[in-house]
């Protein structure tokens, strides 16, 4: 560890002013986990990726960046819809900017279109593409670099657009979860007593749930949305987490630190959180990782058996779901199950450092 | 050592029971009486010595003290008084809520065994000791600032020892530290429980004398626990002897290091490497057996099991602390045919 | 040790109750369940043709007016949920689980003649996992640090990105006769021929239905069974009673083997009893990707078609499955472990 690092006697110190700041063992463990280099770069690329995944809207997107128009310019992808008939489309509903383009182009009138890069709708049909001839799901070409799903999607755009809920709903799920499960287990660990063991039954109830099956029943029942399937989620996914805050808290509980700080009338939630939290946080940090890998996963699962998200969002499982259905199109079952495979690698990756840089002596790594 | 005669803290008939659970469905199968009716007074500014062997309850009775046991173990039962004398009254602390009891809390400060684990490692020097004086209106930050670097100060660390971790210092330091966060509320009355006995043996001297130079200069009354009297005879007033949860003898120092009296204090004294092997005083004998476990304590006296001179009374009835003297109390009624017993026996 | 025992047996029933109670009231509360999608369908016209004109793509199954009494009957809707537990409880003590609407048998002959299948893959899956898994976490222990543990790593890294069924989907469009290679088929638990098979041909025939799945289900287990095995023989190697036997004088063979290992594997052990809830777990996916008619896929279609009373059944069964498991779990440990003395 890094401790070596620094003086270990007050006195040999400089003066207050010009001491090098001390680092709090979170910060020397950040350090650590800088210093390796897989890890780090997997956490840069991963959230990096997510980070793009933000300006997906400009990047993958059928609406154009900019529009001129009569000498006007228009914003559709950041921007307000705008309706064919604005443009001189003789459409109902949207403009249609890839159309526009060619149409601008064709007529020569000064008027142009920008396009997103990748200029594809994860929720846009392309059944009546006049490029695009032939029956859904569309193999790979030049245009929809990963084809087409059942109903004429562009698979590469709802691929990267699932990227980004599978992120986010992992990050909610795990932050989620372990809200629960900390409160649970530190609640459990630092009170004790009769709290404690008839809690620890309850917790044993709800551990000994068939979980994957329940949350099939109630997928089923409620088609949940978004942020209800996350809660779901959560609130069977917290135990393992309140296990480990348990015995963090019954342990930390015990030092005499903790009896300091009541013995200087801290007041019980003071000591929970002030005191006791931040020393107990080593396992919360080091699993989370693994956490959000199972919470990344169970989503694909669940929606590759349909009682995940509610369609049309854009999703890994559904498309390997489809891509089952029909043996020949592999395209919708290696790509998302691909970029699966890919995103969770590189979580393991940072969880693998993560623990290393947490827990130096602990054999309980991958390696 | 300049202990006046008005009482600090009062002690009377302190028990403590600990539930054990076990059994099929995990009930309450048995009890431990760590403490059985301790009853003693600490007066203002003196240092009462209490000793005694590894798990006679001397950790839990400094817990008692502050009521610190509740939040430890919810199932712990606490009984008797604990009065601290406070404005002219007298304030019993046992039973009292959290919330009464906070305003009281500066007053009785703890210095801890363990170096290493009585130190929030998340925590600066300075938070851990400004800590107590947010909770109890130690004024303004500057205000604060200041008392913090005066304590530093006087426990003797730099004044850069604030913006550092607990892991940067050696355990003798962190000790110090622990002294500092203990007197920054300006308390009158400090628990110590074994403050040195972790500390490397070169170190030991001067964290007890910085304590009793800081008890001269503060005031302050202590309740100095250690498990020998090596150390407890230089730094006390006077001396209790704990035995399984009970106290066996009270006295002053100098009676109780000079002249013990009860059969389990002569053993104790007898653990004491001399400084002086010409000393005069009265030598004790070496303990037979182990100390029995708090769940199978002996019928009668406690001790008796293991007591050279013990009596078929002994086992019966369990005797009382009996004044013997001014200020030494005992409680074994052959404590005075100690000499006459054990040279039957041989 | 006994009374070790006794509480934890004690302990299914409060937690076997627990969680039916649980899903019980799920299947009532919920938004969307059954009582309420019978109310919908009343509502919404006598109940007969309801789903036309609806939301096309859900895939609602009209349910018959008679199996609707038969369900209330069942469930006991038009009682309070405590009494409609109790009697739910009382049929299933009677081990009466009713009788599915959907194949018109009792849901006890559907789940007996399921579980088998289920089983036989799961089971085969888990100790694959365990003949590679141990010699492979042994090699990597005695090897530690060296390329063979870095490049046995990138595996357990890789299983541990890919659930097993999401290898299994990938596998399939790539073997299973599809735009790739036609190696394996496209699942089932044997081919529809099987009757005329001779005996030859059958053990072929089960075995090429077998390989994908099973390996699925290996898969499942490999890098936490793996780095198990490597963890806790590290452990081992690095604890006193080991560095005494080589002390001695032991060979090396001889001290990892005889006296390491047999204590690493306690953990690994005692796996084994978890392992039956992992296969069901496994199974909702596995089953479907594959297509085998066992447990997991009853439970899946059973949701699908609403059929709660298969639903409820094969929860009480997988509930029950887990329990056992725990406690096979603990009965290991105490076999396994001469040291443990449970309290
Ligand atoms: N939370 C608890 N639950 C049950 N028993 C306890 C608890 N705390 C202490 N005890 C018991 O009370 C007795 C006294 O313990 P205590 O820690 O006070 O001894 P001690 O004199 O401080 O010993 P040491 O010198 O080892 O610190 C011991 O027998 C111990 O087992
Ligand atoms: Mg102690």
């Amino acid at each position: 560890m890094a401790e070596t690092a620094h003086p270990s006697t007050a006195s040999a110190a400089p003066p207050l002013r010009r001491a090098p700041k001390p680092l709090s063992l979170l910060r020397r463990r950040w350090r650590k986990f800088r210093a390796l280099k897989r890890g780090w770069y997997s956490f840069l690329i991963l959230t990096g990726a997510y980070a793009l995944s933000f300006f997906l809207p400009v990047l993958v997107n059928s609406r154009a960046l900019i529009v001129k128009c009569d000498g006007r310019y228009y914003f559709p992808a950041v921007g307000k819809f705008h309706e064919a008939k604005a443009f001189g489309q003789r459409l109902v509903g949207e403009a249609d900017y890839r159309k526009l383009k060619r149409q601008f182009e064709e007529e020569g009138r000064g008027n142009w279109v920008i396009l997103p890069p990748y200029p594809y709708h994860p929720h846009e049909s392309l059944l009546t593409d006049p490029e695009l001839p032939g029956n859904p799901p569309h193999p790979p070409s030049r245009r929809h670099w990963m084809g087409t799903d059942d109903r004429g999607r562009d698979v590469f755009a709802r691929l990267l657009y699932g990227f980004q809920i599978s992120i986010t709903f992992g990050i909610a799920v795990v932050g989620l979860s372990y809200l629960i499960g900390m409160a649970i287990g530190a609640c459990l660990g630092y009170f004790g007593g009769r709290i404690d063991l008839y809690g620890q039954r309850l917790v044993e109830i709800w551990s000994n749930l068939p979980f994957l099956y329940i949350i099939m029943i109630i997928g089923s029942l409620m088609k949940p949305d978004m942020s209800i399937l996350i809660a779901i989620l959560a609130i069977f996914s917290w135990i393992s987490i309140s296990f480990y805050m348990r015995g963090e808290f019954y342990r930390e509980k015990s030092k005499d630190y903790a009896a300091a700080a009541i013995s200087q009338g801290e007041s019980n939630l003071s000591v929970m959180f002030r005191h006791l939290l931040p020393n107990g946080l080593t396992p919360v940090i080091s699993f989370a990782p693994f956490s959000l890998v199972g919470a990344i996963s169970s989503l694909v699962a669940l929606d590759f058996l349909g009682f995940g998200l509610r369609p049309p969002t854009p999703s890994w499982g559904e498309l390997v779901n489809q891509g089952l259905q029909n043996i020949f199109k592999w395209h919708l079952v290696v790509f998302p199950l691909g970029a699966m495979f890919a995103t969770l690698l590189l979580v393991v990756f940072i969880g693998e450092a993560i623990r290393e840089a947490f827990d130096p002596k602990s054999h309980s790594r991958l390696r | 050592m300049s202990a006046s005669s008005k009482p600090l803290l009062t002690v009377r008939g302190l028990k403590v029971t600990f539930p054990i659970y076990g059994g099929v469905l995990r009930h309450k199968i048995a009890e431990v009486r760590a403490v059985d009716g301790v009853s003693f007074e600490i007066r203002e500014r003196e240092t009462l010595g209490l000793v005694g062997e590894s798990g006679s309850g001397k950790t839990t009775i400094g817990r008692a003290l502050l009521n610190l046991l509740r939040y430890l173990s919810p199932e712990v039962q606490v009984e008797g008084e604990v009065l601290l004398h406070h404005d002219g009254r007298a304030i019993d602390l046992n039973g009292l809520s959290r919330r009464a009891l906070k305003p009281l809390r500066p007053e009785m400060q703890m210095i801890f065994q363990d170096p290493y684990s009585s130190l929030n490692p998340r925590m600066t020097v300075r938070e851990i000791i400004e800590r107590p004086l947010r909770l109890h209106a130690g004024g303004g930050r500057g205000e604060r600032e200041k008392r913090v670097f005066e304590i530093l100060e006087r426990v003797g660390l730099q004044p850069d020892a604030a913006v550092r971790f607990p892991h940067e210092f050696s355990g003798g330091q962190r000790q110090r530290i622990g002294i500092a966060r203990a007197l920054v509320t300006r308390p009158r009355l400090i628990i110590a429980d074994e403050p040195v006995s972790a500390l490397d043996v070169s170190v030991r001297a001067q964290v007890v004398n910085l304590m009793m130079e800081l008890q001269k200069d503060f005031g302050l009354a202590c309740l100095f626990i250690a498990h020998d009297l090596s150390v407890v005879h230089h730094v006390s007033d006077r001396i209790a002897v704990l035995y399984l949860g009970t106290v066996v003898e009270i006295g002053t120092a100098i009676q109780i290091y000079n002249e013990p009296r009860h059969p389990y204090t002569r053993a104790l004294l007898a653990a004491v490497p001399s400084a002086d092997p010409k000393s005069p005083r009265l030598r004790g004998f070496p303990l037979r057996g182990e100390i029995p476990s708090p769940l199978k304590k002996p019928s009668g006296c406690v001790f008796h099991p293991r007591c050279p001179i013990a009596q078929p009374a002994c086992s019966k009835e369990a005797p009382a602390l009996v004044e013997i003297e001014a200020g030494r109390q005992v409680a074994c009624p052959y404590a005075l045919e100690f000499e006459k017993l054990s040279a039957r026996r041989d | 040790m006994a009374a070790y025992f006794a509480r934890r047996l004690l302990l299914m029933i409060p937690t076997f109750l627990g969680v039916t109670v649980i899903v019980f009231a799920i299947t009532r509360f919920v938004p969307g369940g059954p009582i309420e999608q019978i109310i919908v369908r009343m509502q919404m016209g006598g109940g007969r043709g309801e789903s036309a004109g609806g939301a096309g793509v859900e895939t609602s199954v009209a349910i018959p007016e008679a199996v609707k009494e038969e369900l209330k009957k069942h469930f006991h809707f038009d009682k309070p949920i405590w009494r409609a537990y109790l009697l739910w409880l009382g049929d299933l003590l009677s081990l009466n689980l009713g009788k599915s609407y959907t194949y018109g048998l009792p849901v006890l002959e559907l789940i007996a003649e399921r579980f088998p299948v289920s089983i036989y893959f799961g089971l085969i899956g888990y100790l694959l996992a365990y003949l590679v898994c141990i010699p492979l976490g042994i090699a990597k222990a005695i090897k530690h640090g060296s390329a063979f543990d870095f490049a046995s790593s990138a595996l357990v890294f890789i299983g541990y990105s890919i659930p097993g069924w999401a290898l299994g989907a990938v596998l399939l469009v790539l073997f299973g006769g599809g735009s790739f290679w036609n190696v394996f088929p496209l699942g089932g638990f044997r081919s529809a021929s099987w009757e005329q098979l001779n005996l030859f041909e059958k053990v072929i025939d089960q075995l090429h239905h077998t390989i994908l799945p099973v390996f699925c289900y290996a898969l499942g287990g490999f890098a936490t069974l793996t780095i198990l095995t490597k963890n806790s023989l590290m452990e081992n190697l690095g604890q006193d009673y080991i560095r005494t036997a080589f002390a001695k004088g032991l060979s090396e063979r001889r001290v990892i083997f005889v006296h390491a290992l047999r204590n690493s594997l306690i953990p690994i052990c005692t796996g084994l009893g978890h392992a039956i809830g992992l296969i069901m777990a496994g199974s909702y996916l596995i089953e479907k990707v594959f297509n085998i008619d066992g447990i997991g896929y009853l439970g899946f279609t059973s949701i699908n078609e609403r059929d709660f009373t298969v639903v409820m059944g094969i929860l009480v069964f997988n509930t029950l499955l887990i329990l056992l498991g725990n406690i096979l779990s603990d009965v290991l440990y105490v076999l396994t472990d001469p040291r443990i003395r449970f309290q």
